[in-house]
């Protein structure tokens, strides 16, 4: 018996199809360019609230919310440092890079870095390193977004867990396939919009349920082996520091997602930077204060779950009518498959441009695209398989990815933009120390591994750059503001 | 006890509320001042 969630969810994903079908129909997808970064002419409001959809994953209403449910609102030391980021990303990396990115006519991060060192030999390194690394973290990263696609079918639809990932994954996969940049960002856009709506509806009916704010703090203290309005979560001396600098350092990973910065390279003119910037602040800050709130409700509402992980779920079905629920358990679904197609999109564009760069510079543009929508679907499949094999949970597995990628992509990023004796032989060395620097510590200190990614890596990319001064490869300068930049009227 | 949570918790929630404020606030500055272009961290 078909029920009225499933009947809900299964119309938001034909919707979903329909917006791949009608960019797939509309729209001369026949450039690479157009596919991939929409023509570098997207608008500050789709740049912003596609971005903070395509990052609000499993990790919002699944890591976060399990976060929230075991050590309350601890998870703020993450928050506040990932907000400061963000800030310097949009005000101060934003408008170099994409100016270079321009300049270079640069599609992705890993083809950024790859055309911006001059010497030919060490690009195809850079571009193979990165390449590999991309697929690798992204292929981890979807990987995550799909069993949590499997989760929250598994306990908010009730459809079983292994047909919920291979329709989840045959979903994404189809309509990025189908649409590119233009209907991923778009459908970004509009799961941005419902998201924003289940993330503030749901922590106030759960609040509400446990008798208002003041029995909601009252029994959220009294709660026994958790602190969970304490930014201590409990822990003191050696015990909180490692606590609180692991998820700062964690954090540090946000300047090297390769499908935030895609969004920095797409953006019409820089002088949207800055109302993007206020939109993303805003939708992030909700994003990832909310549901420790969320987490931490469900602590005092259910006390012990089998999978802290699925709270967001379970309330869901127990504080919603039918038909709405099955709405918004289809936002949350949406916004997965919203960061997984970014996610597969932006790794299909690097194989792509690796293909065009080393091995066939002929390719026609319609190749090209094929090939791009063929990885698509590759990566799509490996993600899938990853879901079935579930190595970790989705928290442990989104943070390896996110510090793997912002060492292996943003430290060699920000060092090229902002320092300019950086050779291209220590930008090689920043991607491969981020690679193997994050499996490397990831398997002797499991726990705290991103607290060594980082120093690791800074001491290799500085070290070589001091060791090759005089003698090693160039870098691409930054253009000169003004060069290349829409007209005030394009904007 | 500001909302009856710790001290450090209120600071905390503080700052996550103020910042987009805060960027909203640059925004206007980078408007009135600079042609819309970022005009604090990062002058072009």
């Amino acid at each position: 018996m078909v029920s009225t969630i499933q009947l809900t969810f299964g119309a938001y994903l034909l919707v979903l199809l329909a917006i791949g079908a009608y960019f797939f129909v509309t729209t001369e997808t026949n450039r690479l360019s157009e596919y991939l970064l929409a023509d570098r002419d997207v608008g500050a409001w789709p740049v912003a609230i596609s971005e903070v959809s395509s990052v609000a994953s499993g990790w919002t209403f699944f890591a976060w919310v399990g976060m929230g449910f075991l050590t309350g609102i601890h998870g703020l030391w993450f928050s506040i440092t990932m907000i400061f980021i963000i800030v310097f990303m949009y005000r101060y990396v934003g408008s170099r890079f994409r100016r270079q990115s321009e300049q270079l006519g640069s599609i992705t991060i890993a083809d950024h870095l790859s055309l911006a060192v001059e010497d030919a030999r060490l690009s195809t390194y850079v571009r193979v390193v990165a390449t590999v690394s991309i697929l690798l973290f992204m292929g981890a990263y979807v990987g995550a977004q799909i069993i949590a696609v499997g989760e929250a079918m598994d306990t908010g639809i009730g459809i079983d867990y292994a047909v919920a990932i291979a329709v989840g994954g045959v979903i994404v996969g189809l309509y990025t396939m189908l649409g590119g940049f233009n209907a991923s960002i778009w459908t970004d856009v509009f799961q941005g919009v419902l998201i924003f709506v289940a993330a503030v509806t749901l922590p106030v009916l759960m609040i509400a349920e446990i008798g208002g704010w003041s029995a909601f703090v009252t029994e959220a203290a009294a709660v026994e082996d958790a602190a969970l309005l304490e930014m201590s979560a409990g822990l003191a001396g050696q015990a909180f520091l490692l606590s609180a600098l692991g998820l700062v350092t964690f954090a540090f990973g946000t300047i090297g997602q390769p499908h935030s910065l895609m969004r920095l390279q797409a953006i019409r003119s820089e002088r949207l930077l800055s109302p993007a910037s206020v939109i993303s602040v805003s939708f992030q800050s909700l994003r990832l204060t909310v549901p420790l709130l969320i987490g931490a409700a469900g602590r005092v509402l259910y006390g012990s779950v089998d999978n802290p992980e699925n709270v967001a779920m379970m309330a869901i079905v127990d504080f919603f009518p039918e038909l709405i629920a099955g709405v918004l358990l289809a936002a949350i679904v949406s916004a997965i498959l919203s960061t997984s197609d970014s996610m597969l999109l932006v790794a299909s564009s690097d194989f792509t441009r690796f293909y065009e760069e080393k091995i066939d510079p002929n390719a026609s543009s319609a190749r090209l695209i094929l090939l791009g929508r063929g990885t698509v679907g590759v990566l799509a499949l490996g993600g899938v398989a990853l879901a079935f094999v579930q190595p970790g949970t989705i928290f442990e597995i989104i943070e390896f990815a996110y510090v793997g990628l912002g060492a292996t992509f943003g430290l060699p990023l920000l060092f090229m933009l902002f320092w300019e004796r950086t050779t291209g032989e220590a930008v090689l060395t920043g991607i491969v120390t981020g690679l193997v620097a994050t499996f490397g510590a990831g398997w002797i200190t499991p726990e705290h591994y991103s607290l060594f990614v980082w120093p690791i890596c800074i001491a290799a990319i500085v070290g070589v750059t001091f060791a090759t001064s005089g003698t090693g490869s160039d870098v691409a300068d930054v253009p000169e503001p003004g060069a290349g930049d829409a007209s005030p009227a394009d904007d | 006890m500001v909302l009856g949570v710790p001290t450090g918790t209120a600071v905390a929630l503080f700052v996550m509320v103020a910042l987009p404020i805060a960027t909203l606030v640059l925004y206007w500055i980078d408007r009135t001042t600079n042609d819309g272009y970022v005009s604090v961290l990062g002058r072009r």
